[in-house]
C-alpha cells in the first residue's frame, strides 16, 4: 500500500451543489495532498463531474474548497488557473488549431488580459511539448489527431499552465486499455516529476485501485467512503453503489474488480 | 530552447504584405476609373503632392483634382472603413460566438438600424438645414438598441446563459425588429424606394463629412476587436475550459461584442446594410491562413477593405451610369469567390 503521509493542499469542505433545491453534490468532505493522486469514483450520475467543476469556478451552493490555504471563493479567475487546471470530461479541440497554440493556452492565466504570449511562455511550451514527445506534433491540427495523442495534448497544456494542482474529468474515457495504460502512466509520472496533486473522476475502477493513492466512493451525490483503494474498494461497498454482481478480485496485490453476468445467461 | 513560435503558426510578414498591397491596389484602381478617366499618373502624382514637404505636378486640371478629392478619394476612404469594420466585426462574433454563421447582424444591429433608418426616412421632419443628418443617427442608435435588447432578454434568461441562448436572443429580437420596419414601410409606401436603397447599402454618398462621422467610432472599435484576438482563441475552446484558465467568457464575450457592435453601428449609419461581408471576409482569411484569430482580425482588417472597394467598383462601373447596390455586388462577386476557395482549400491544417 502506498504511503499517504502528503501535506494537505486542497480541502473540500462540505461542498453542495443543487439546482432548483435538489442537491447534485450532497456535502462532501475530503482532502488531497501536494503530489498525491486522488480518485472520485462512483456510477454515471453520481455528481463526479459537477464535483470537480467545483474547483474550476462551477457552480457552489454550499461548503468551500480551499486550495493552498486560500478559500476559493477569495481566489477567482486567474489566480485560481495559477493553482488549478483542468481537463474536462470531453475537450474541445477546436478545427485548424495547432498542437502548439492549443499548448500555449495554458500560459493564458499567465499573460495580461490584451497581451499576447511572451518569449517565455513560447520556451516553456517547447519544454512542455518536448517532455511529453510532442515536438514533431507541434504544427499538426489538433483536431486531426488519435484519441491517445490528444489525450497528451491535453496534458501538455495543463502542463504549460504550471498549477499545483490537475483535475482530471475522465482523462481516459474512450481509449483502448493500451492507450488508457499509457496515459495513466504519463499522468502518473508528470505527477511525481512536478509535485502536483491530480484530483480524477475515474470509471475503470480496476485502474483507480493500481493509480490513486486514494480514492472517494460518491453515489447520489453524497460521499459512500474516502481512503485507500483497499478500503474502499470491497466487494461489499461495491454492491451497494454499483450492482450485487461486482466481484473483487485479488492479481498480484491489486484489486480487479468486474461485474459478472448472471450464471445462467452467460 | 526555441523561443519562436512554429512557422505554420505564425503571421507571416507576406501575408499582410500581400493583404496591405491587394488594400493600397484596389484604392489605385478604384480612384482611376469611372465615368471620368484619370491615368494612375494623375493619381499618384496628386497623392504625393499632398504630402508635405512635396510638390510634384501630377498635369491634373481642377476638374480632375476635384473628382479625385471631393468624389472618389472620400467615397473609396470609407469603403475601406466600412470594409474593414464589417469584416473585422464579423470575426469578433464568429470567434466570441464560437458560430461560422455568426455576422455583426446577428444580435439585431442590421435589423435595429433598418427600423431606424425607416422611422427617419418616413416620419422624419425635413432635415435640409439641420446641423445633424437623423437618418445616420435613428440607424446608428437602432442598432444599438437592437443589440442592447437581444442581450437584456438573452441574459434574463435564468437557466443556461450561454452563447446559444444569446444567439437565439438576437434571433428573436431580430425578427421583431424586421417585422416592424417592414410594417413601417408598407404604411407609408411613398418611401419605399428610398428605405429599399438604403437597406440595400451604398457608398454612392460618402463625402468627408461621413468619414470624419465614422472614424472615432472606427477606430475604438478595430483597436479592441485587435487587442481581444488572443481572447477569442481561448473561448474556442469552450466556456468551462476557457475559465478554468482564468478568462471570464461573458464578460469577454460582452466586451467585444459591445465594441464590435458599436463600430458596425457607425459604419450602417453611413453606408446602409451591407451584407456578406462580414461572413466571407473573415472565412476566407481562415481557409487561407488558418483557425487562429491572431491572424484572422488583422488580415480581415485589410482584405475587408480591400474587397469593399472591389465591389464598390464593380456597383459604379458595370451599370454606368447608373449604380447596382453593392450589397448586390458583395453577394454577386463575394459568393461565387468564396465557393472557389472552399473547394480549392485542401481544408485548414491537413
Amino acid at each position: 500500500m502506498k504511503d499517504t503521509g502528503y501535506e494537505t493542499l486542497v480541502s473540500f469542505d462540505a461542498v453542495t451543489v443543487a439546482y432548483n433545491g435538489s442537491p447534485v453534490v450532497d456535502d462532501v468532505s475530503f482532502e488531497v495532498g501536494k503530489g498525491e493522486w486522488f480518485g472520485v469514483l462512483g456510477p454515471n450520475g453520481a455528481g463526479k463531474s459537477t464535483l470537480l467543476r467545483t474547483a474550476v469556478g462551477g457552480t457552489i451552493t454550499g461548503g468551500g474548497i480551499s486550495i493552498a490555504g486560500s478559500g476559493m471563493h477569495a481566489v477567482q479567475g486567474k489566480s485560481r488557473a495559477h493553482l488549478v487546471a483542468y481537463v474536462p470530461q470531453r475537450p474541445v479541440f477546436p478545427i485548424g488549431m495547432s498542437v502548439f497554440d492549443y499548448a500555449l493556452l495554458g500560459r493564458t492565466p499567465h499573460m495580461g488580459p490584451l497581451a499576447t504570449e511572451s518569449r517565455s511562455d513560447v520556451t516553456i511550451v517547447w519544454e512542455v511539448l518536448a517532455s511529453l514527445g510532442l515536438t514533431s506534433f507541434a504544427e499538426r491540427d489538433v483536431a486531426s489527431l488519435s484519441g491517445g495523442e490528444t489525450q497528451r495534448v491535453s496534458m501538455a497544456r495543463v502542463l504549460a499552465q504550471r498549477a499545483p494542482v490537475l483535475v482530471l474529468d475522465e482523462a481516459t474515457a474512450a481509449l483502448d486499455i493500451a492507450s488508457q495504460h499509457e496515459v495513466l502512466e504519463l499522468i502518473d509520472s508528470i505527477r511525481i516529476e512536478n509535485g502536483i496533486a491530480v484530483v480524477s473522476a475515474m470509471h475503470d475502477l480496476t485502474a483507480a485501485a493500481q493509480f490513486c493513492d486514494r480514492v472517494a466512493l460518491i453515489d447520489q451525490g453524497r460521499l459512500r467512503g474516502v481512503g485507500s483503494p483497499k478500503e474502499v474498494l470491497r466487494e461489499d461497498l461495491l454492491r451497494e453503489v454499483f450492482e450485487p454482481t461486482v466481484r473483487v478480485i485479488d492479481i498480484e496485490g491489486s484489486q480487479v474488480i468486474v461485474s459478472m453476468r448472471d450464471k445462467e445467461r452467460r | 530552447m526555441n523561443a519562436a513560435r512554429p512557422a505554420s503558426t505564425r503571421l507571416r510578414w507576406w501575408w499582410v504584405v500581400g493583404a496591405a498591397g491587394l488594400l493600397v491596389g484596389s484604392v489605385i484602381v478604384s480612384l482611376m476609373v469611372g465615368s471620368f478617366s484619370i491615368p494612375i499618373g494623375g493619381v499618384l502624382g496628386s497623392v504625393v503632392d499632398r504630402l508635405p514637404f512635396v510638390s510634384v505636378d501630377a498635369g491634373l486640371d481642377d476638374r480632375a483634382e476635384a473628382i479625385l478629392w471631393q468624389v472618389r478619394m472620400p467615397r473609396i476612404v470609407l469603403g475601406v472603413i466600412v470594409g474593414a469594420t464589417l469584416s473585422a466585426a464579423g470575426a469578433a462574433y464568429q470567434g466570441v460566438f464560437r458560430n461560422p454563421l455568426a455576422d455583426p447582424y446577428l444580435l439585431g444591429a442590421g435589423a435595429g438600424a433598418g427600423l431606424g433608418a425607416t422611422l427617419a426616412i418616413a416620419y422624419g421632419p425635413d432635415s435640409a438645414g439641420w446641423l445633424i443628418d437623423p437618418l445616420p443617427l435613428a440607424a446608428f442608435v437602432g442598432a444599438i438598441v437592437g443589440v442592447v435588447l437581444a442581450y437584456v432578454l438573452g441574459y434574463s434568461v435564468r437557466s443556461g446563459r450561454t452563447a446559444v441562448t444569446l444567439i437565439l436572443a438576437g434571433v428573436g429580437v431580430a425578427a421583431f425588429l424586421t417585422a416592424t420596419q417592414t410594417f413601417l414601410q408598407q404604411r407609408n409606401s411613398e418611401t419605399l424606394r428610398e428605405v429599399y436603397g438604403w437597406i440595400l447599402g451604398s457608398l454612392a454618398t460618402g463625402s468627408w463629412a461621413d468619414v470624419r462621422l465614422v472614424v472615432p467610432y472606427v477606430v475604438i472599435s478595430l483597436v479592441v476587436v485587435f487587442a481581444g484576438r488572443r481572447l477569442m482563441d481561448v473561448l474556442a475552446v469552450g466556456d468551462v475550459e476557457a475559465s478554468s484558465l482564468g478568462v471570464q467568457p461573458r464578460r469577454v464575450r460582452l466586451v467585444l461584442v459591445a465594441f464590435a457592435t458599436l463600430g458596425t453601428a457607425a459604419v450602417v449609419a453611413v453606408s446602409g446594410l451591407i451584407g456578406f461581408v462580414g461572413i466571407i471576409v473573415p472565412h476566407t482569411v481562415r481557409i487561407l491562413t488558418g483557425a487562429s484569430y491572431r491572424i484572422i482580425v488583422p488580415l480581415s482588417i485589410l482584405v475587408g477593405g480591400a474587397f469593399l472597394v472591389i465591389a464598390d467598383v464593380i456597383a459604379r462601373t458595370v451599370q454606368s451610369p447608373y449604380e447596382v447596390p453593392i450589397g448586390v455586388v458583395t453577394a454577386f462577386i463575394g459568393a461565387p469567390f468564396f465557393a472557389i476557395v472552399l473547394r480549392t482549400s485542401k481544408g485548414v491544417g491537413s
